[in-house]
């Protein structure tokens, strides 16, 4: 993204989006705060959306047995539910589900990566399903400190705590060609949770290539064991190099998440807070994720940046909005178009050569609208 | 003090139709829990002293047949004391969130059947997803 002067002012800035992360799925209830029947994990998108949340990512528990669910049909009576509490939040599914056949039938039909396919089938559709592009170790035991997880079922347990660093994310061509082709044909927005800048630039390739035209929403994936780590430059050179009309939000771990969120508060970027991803506040006493959601609506309101409503926040990630062409996709995102042949140099849109009008009450700014004077003086 | 059995459980591939053919055979009632795949079974509706039962997917290592539940008092002795005397573990210890734990074994002659015991913080360790 390229800043112009006024684009820190917290005034110029896109209201801010706080995604919530509720269900925690690597806890239990004694850990955190873990909704487990239906009706809990209902009322916990309820509260998270009354806290200021305007999206929430979904993970599904299967109340009868405790454990991730991995059943297509829990999936849609959730979203479902969801969507009558709810209406008005946008509603992001984690992709890091394989579903469960129940019958001999159903293992038969599907094959390879079909059990991952089906998010794109859900029924109600969510606005988003989160999409890796490309494979990555996710070692999540690699930062955490014995204080992240104190009072955890994971300390002192060198068992599941070898589990969660031997995880992994399986995203190779072979997923995510056929997955962001099925997710279109549904027109259900992919949210693209990039864990370094080299999956950015496979984004990018897929754009280029006609595989992904539309509105590109993203989470910086910075949780460490192979994806970003906290290093504020990295975080920095990865947001140089995010489109100007994507949409971006900073997503990391335990109290990293504190600065790492206020960084993106006053940035103009978007946060993702909640129990899945910290359980602590900067006094190392536990927080819950609507204090989290909490917390992060008083730094933005003390920064005095605009809190998103849902409305807001659908128009900020263009929900519902795609694109006809390759041309379209980099134009909205403000990449420069792909080469022609013979085209050499560094590349832009072609103009009829005269200085456009600036637009005004936008929250991009494009080099060009720079050096545009009034109208009143263009005109003498 | 001797332990009860005290539910049932029936498999299928197809757990609603199973359930049409039971309520329709012997008068029982059997509703769907809202958000899961289980359907609770009560055999004796009308007089409250319903003996309680269930319906589901059949698991894969699943009995072809109903399943017994037996109330113990201490599942974890019960499970030492049955492999002590000859049973075998089909599932073991498992958690019904909040509710209680339960294990699958079989006995010496390859019978099927279950143990139960209640317990308000059972809970599943989470696996990565």
């Amino acid at each position: 993204m390229y800043y112009t002067d006024d684009s820190i002012l917290p005034e110029n800035m896109a209201p801010l989006i706080i995604t919530a992360a509720p269900y925690g799925p690597e806890w239990i209830p004694g850990d955190a705060d873990i909704p487990v029947t239906w009706d809990e994990q209902v009322q916990a998108a309820v509260d998270c959306y009354n806290a200021g949340a305007t999206m929430l990512h979904v993970h599904v528990r299967d109340p009868a047995t405790g454990h991730g669910s991995v059943d297509f049909d829990q999936f849609n009576y959730f979203i479902g539910r969801l969507k009558q509490a709810v209406p008005k939040m946008i509603l992001q599914v984690g992709g890091s589900i394989s579903f469960a056949p129940k019958s001999a039938d159903a293992k038969a039909k599907w094959l390879d990566y079909d059990t991952r396919h089906m998010l794109t089938e859900l029924d109600p559709k969510p606005e988003c399903v989160t999409i890796a592009t490309g494979t990555t170790q996710w070692d999540i035991m690699s930062w955490m400190s014995a204080d992240d997880i104190k009072g955890t079922h994971l300390e002192n347990n060198a068992k599941v705590q070898a589990a969660w660093a031997g995880m992994w994310v399986d995203a190779g061509p072979a997923f995510y060609l056929e997955h962001l082709k099925r997710l279109r044909k549904n027109r259900i927005q992919p949210y693209f949770v990039p864990a370094h800048v080299h999956q950015l630039e496979l984004i990018e390739r897929l754009i280029r290539a006609g595989v992904y035209m539309g509105p590109m929403n993203l989470a910086i994936a910075g949780y460490g064991g192979g994806t970003l780590g906290r290093n504020p430059y990295h975080w920095m050179e990865f947001l140089r190099q995010v489109p100007q009309g994507a949409s971006a939000t900073f997503w990391t771990s335990m109290r990293g998440l504190i600065p790492i969120s206020a960084m993106a508060i006053v940035l103009g970027q978007h946060v993702r807070v909640g129990n899945e991803d910290n359980l602590w506040g900067p006094d190392k006493k536990r927080r819950t994720t609507v204090q989290q959601i909490e917390g992060a609506v008083r730094i933005c309101k003390e920064f005095g940046r605009k809190l998103a409503t849902a409305e807001e926040a659908r128009q900020i990630m263009k929900i519902g909005v795609w694109y006809d062409s390759v041309e379209e996709t980099l134009h909205n995102l403000g990449l420069p178009p792909t080469r022609k042949d013979g085209q050499t140099g560094f590349l832009v849109w072609e103009t009829d050569g005269k200085k456009a009008v600036a637009k005004t009450g936008g929250d991009s700014h494009p080099m060009a609208y720079c050096m545009v004077p009034p109208t009143q003086m263009a005109a003498e | 003090m001797t332990s009860p059995v005290t539910h049932f459980e029936v498999y299928g591939e197809a757990p609603a139709q199973l359930a049409r053919f039971y309520a329709s055979l012997f008068g029982w009632q059997i509703e769907k829990a809202p958000g899961v795949d289980y359907w609770r079974i009560q055999t004796e509706p009308a007089n409250g002293k319903s003996f309680g039962g269930g319906l589901t997917y059949r698991a894969a290592d699943g009995p072809s047949s109903w399943l017994p539940y037996v109330t113990v008092s201490a599942l974890d002795d019960t499970l030492s004391e049955a492999q002590r005397i000859g049973a075998h573990i089909v599932r073991p210890k498992t958690a019904v969130p909040r509710t209680g734990w339960y294990a699958v074994l079989t006995d010496p002659e390859g019978n099927c059947f279950a143990i139960w015991q209640a317990d308000r913080t059972a809970f599943p360790s989470p696996e990565p997803d």
